[in-house]
């Protein structure tokens, strides 16, 4: 069906997050505290190989893993959870580190992304201020799939 | 010291998992009360195995065992009767403020069952019948006082001790 209007909607709130752990339960992150998500690739998928000669070699590389940042504001519920979760991995036996999964379901869009083998990049960093702040929380994945 | 939470196993594949059910306060109690003052009464028949049975004493696993698994049998048979007069939006409403006063015990420490219309683990998520049976032990927690020695002793059919 042919696009019949000019502009498209957009709402950020209306993006579900949820994040889960067997080990450590469910949130939805979106309507607890989550701001802003960053999902970034962590390498490309093609390069080109030339030869003295120009001649050139396209290679196509499989990109499967990346880094999820996320904005969350201190001590919100959405960063209790996650404090919870990273000390709980952080301590759990190695073969549970990685079972934490994270969706992305964006309505307007109808599209859904979903993440497996979510672990903690670092440990978000503290600060203290006159008013609360954002905490930024970097997630690594194995692989995202678009559903 | 009044009870503010209170341990319930229920088993989940198997094993055993720890649930708490924390108190409602006198407000949401009411509202619940007139719920099932409503909807649940009328099967009051059924109350002996699920309600008054807990207040016996239990002398030996075995008859824990088989008083567990008593009330597990009568709770899923008057289930069905119970959701028969029971219109969906009620339920939902009522099995939100229900689950939302439960807990879970997870490898990680203690995780709410539900957070407003959220679901916060996915045992219960996926498990309709398990998710009933945790409404039946917020009712029997918050009321337990009003069914087993209050107001309703009268109607409720009394322990057989002499077995």
């Amino acid at each position: 069906m042919a696009k019949n209007t000019s502009f498209a909607v957009y709402s950020l709130p209306d993006v579900v997050t949820v994040i889960n752990n067997p080990s450590v339960g469910k949130c939805v992150l979106s309507k607890v505290g989550g701001g802003r998500i960053t999902v970034s690739y962590a390498n490309d998928m093609a390069s080109v190989t030339t030869t003295a000669t120009g001649y050139v070699v396209i290679n196509k590389l499989v990109a499967k893993n990346g880094a999820i940042s996320m904005e969350i504001p201190t001590n919100s519920e959405a960063d209790s959870f996650l404090r919870k979760l990273i000390a709980y991995v952080e301590k759990a036996k190695t073969s549970e580190f990685a079972l934490t999964t994270l969706s992305l379901q964006d309505p307007a869009a109808k599209r859904t992304l979903n993440f497996t083998g979510v672990v903690p990049q670092k440990k978000p960093d503290e600060g203290y201020d006159q008013t609360s702040g954002n905490r930024q929380y970097t997630f690594l994945f194995a692989e995202m799939t678009t559903a | 010291m009044r009870e503010i939470v209170k341990k319930f196993v229920h088993t989940i594949e198997e094993k055993e998992e720890t649930f708490q059910v924390r108190k409602m306060n006198a407000l949401q109690g009411s509202f619940l009360l007139k719920f099932v003052a409503e909807k649940i009464i009328p099967l009051i028949d059924s109350f002996e195995t699920i309600f008054v049975a807990g207040n016996e004493e239990i002398d030996s696993p075995e008859k824990a065992e088989e008083m567990a698994k008593k009330r597990t049998e009568t709770i899923i048979e008057v289930i069905p009767k119970a959701l028969a007069s029971i219109s969906q939006e009620e339920l939902y409403n009522f099995e939100k403020q229900c689950l939302n006063t439960v807990d879970m015990m997870k490898p990680a420490g203690w995780q709410k069952v539900m957070s407003g219309d959220d679901f916060c683990v996915e045992e219960v998520e996926y498990d309709p019948i398990l998710a009933l049976m945790l409404c039946f032990d917020v009712i029997q927690f918050n009321f337990s006082g009003f069914f087993g020695g209050g107001a309703l002793s009268s109607l409720l059919p009394r322990p057989n001790t002499s077995k």
